[in-house]
C-alpha cells in the first residue's frame, strides 16, 4: 500500500557547473519516507555502434533553458503523482561536461522502495523524450557531432 | 508578415543562423510551417521534418495554428541525459 504525498517536494534545475549528489541529498530528507534513490547519468568516452567505435574527448550540452525547466517540472510533477513519490529532484548540466562527470542527476524518495525503483527509469525515459537539451560530441579526431536521435531516445 | 523560428543545436549549425523568418499571409499550421523551414534549410531538411514546434515553452500539435507576427522554437530531436 502506497500513498502519494499530497504536496510532494519538487526541485528541478539546469546548471553550468559540476553536479554533486551531496549538494542535493538534503532535498529528499523526509521522516516519512523509507527509500531514497539516485541516478546519475555520466558522460561516456566510448560509443560502440554497428558501424564504428567512436572515442569522445568531451561533450557539450545546450538547452532551450526556459522550456527545459518547464518540461523538467512537468516530468517531476507527473512522476510524483504516477509513482506516489514524496520528493523528486532533477538537475541537468549544460555547457562542457568532461568525460566521467554527471550530466544529469535524478533523485526520488517514497514511502516504499518499489515506487522509487520504478520512478527513476521512468523519469529518465521522459527526460530523453521531451526535454529540449542537446549534446554535442567532440571526438578524439577533432570532428564534432550534434546528437539528434531520430529513432527515439538512446541509452 | 512573418513568423520568427528559433533554431537550436544541429539545426542552428546547419543553417548557420540563430533564427529564420518565414513569410505567411496571416496564419499557418505547425505542419506547414515545418515544411516551409525545411525548404529554407535544404541541407538539414530531413532533421527539420523530425523536429517539433514549441511556443511559450510548450510543444504544439501538427494541426495547431500559428499567427503571423509570432515567434516559436523548432526543437530538433533531443539528446539530454
Amino acid at each position: 500500500m502506497t500513498t502519494a504525498n499530497p504536496t510532494p517536494m519538487i526541485f528541478v534545475d539546469v546548471v553550468d557547473r559540476p553536479i554533486e549528489i551531496a549538494d542535493f541529498a538534503e532535498k529528499l530528507a523526509d521522516p516519512d519516507v523509507g527509500a531514497h534513490g539516485w541516478f546519475a547519468g555520466v558522460t561516456r568516452r566510448t560509443t560502440v555502434t554497428e558501424n564504428r567505435v567512436a572515442t569522445t574527448t568531451t561533450l557539450y550540452y545546450e538547452a532551450q533553458l526556459k522550456m527545459a525547466i518547464a518540461e523538467l517540472t512537468r516530468i517531476a510533477t507527473l512522476a510524483a503523482s504516477e509513482h506516489s513519490l514524496c520528493g523528486v529532484v532533477i538537475v541537468h548540466r549544460i555547457g562542457e561536461v568532461p568525460i566521467g562527470q554527471a550530466s544529469v542527476l535524478v533523485g526520488c524518495c517514497s514511502a516504499h522502495r518499489r515506487n522509487t525503483f520504478a520512478a527513476l527509469p521512468w523519469v529518465m525515459d521522459e527526460l530523453k523524450r521531451s526535454v529540449p537539451i542537446w549534446k554535442k560530441e567532440i571526438f578524439v579526431d577533432g570532428t564534432t557531432e550534434w546528437v539528434h536521435p531520430v529513432e527515439g531516445p538512446t541509452g | 508578415m512573418t513568423i520568427r523560428v528559433n533554431l537550436f543545436a544541429g539545426l542552428r549549425e546547419a543553417a548557420d543562423i540563430d533564427a529564420i523568418n518565414i513569410a505567411v499571409a496571416d496564419q499557418i499550421s505547425v505542419a506547414d510551417l515545418i515544411e516551409c523551414v525545411a525548404v529554407q534549410i535544404p541541407n538539414a531538411a530531413a532533421l527539420v521534418r523530425y523536429s517539433r514546434v514549441a511556443s511559450d515553452n510548450t510543444y504544439l500539435a501538427d494541426d495547431q495554428i500559428i499567427a503571423a507576427g509570432s515567434c516559436c522554437d523548432l526543437i530538433p530531436p533531443v539528446s539530454g541525459g
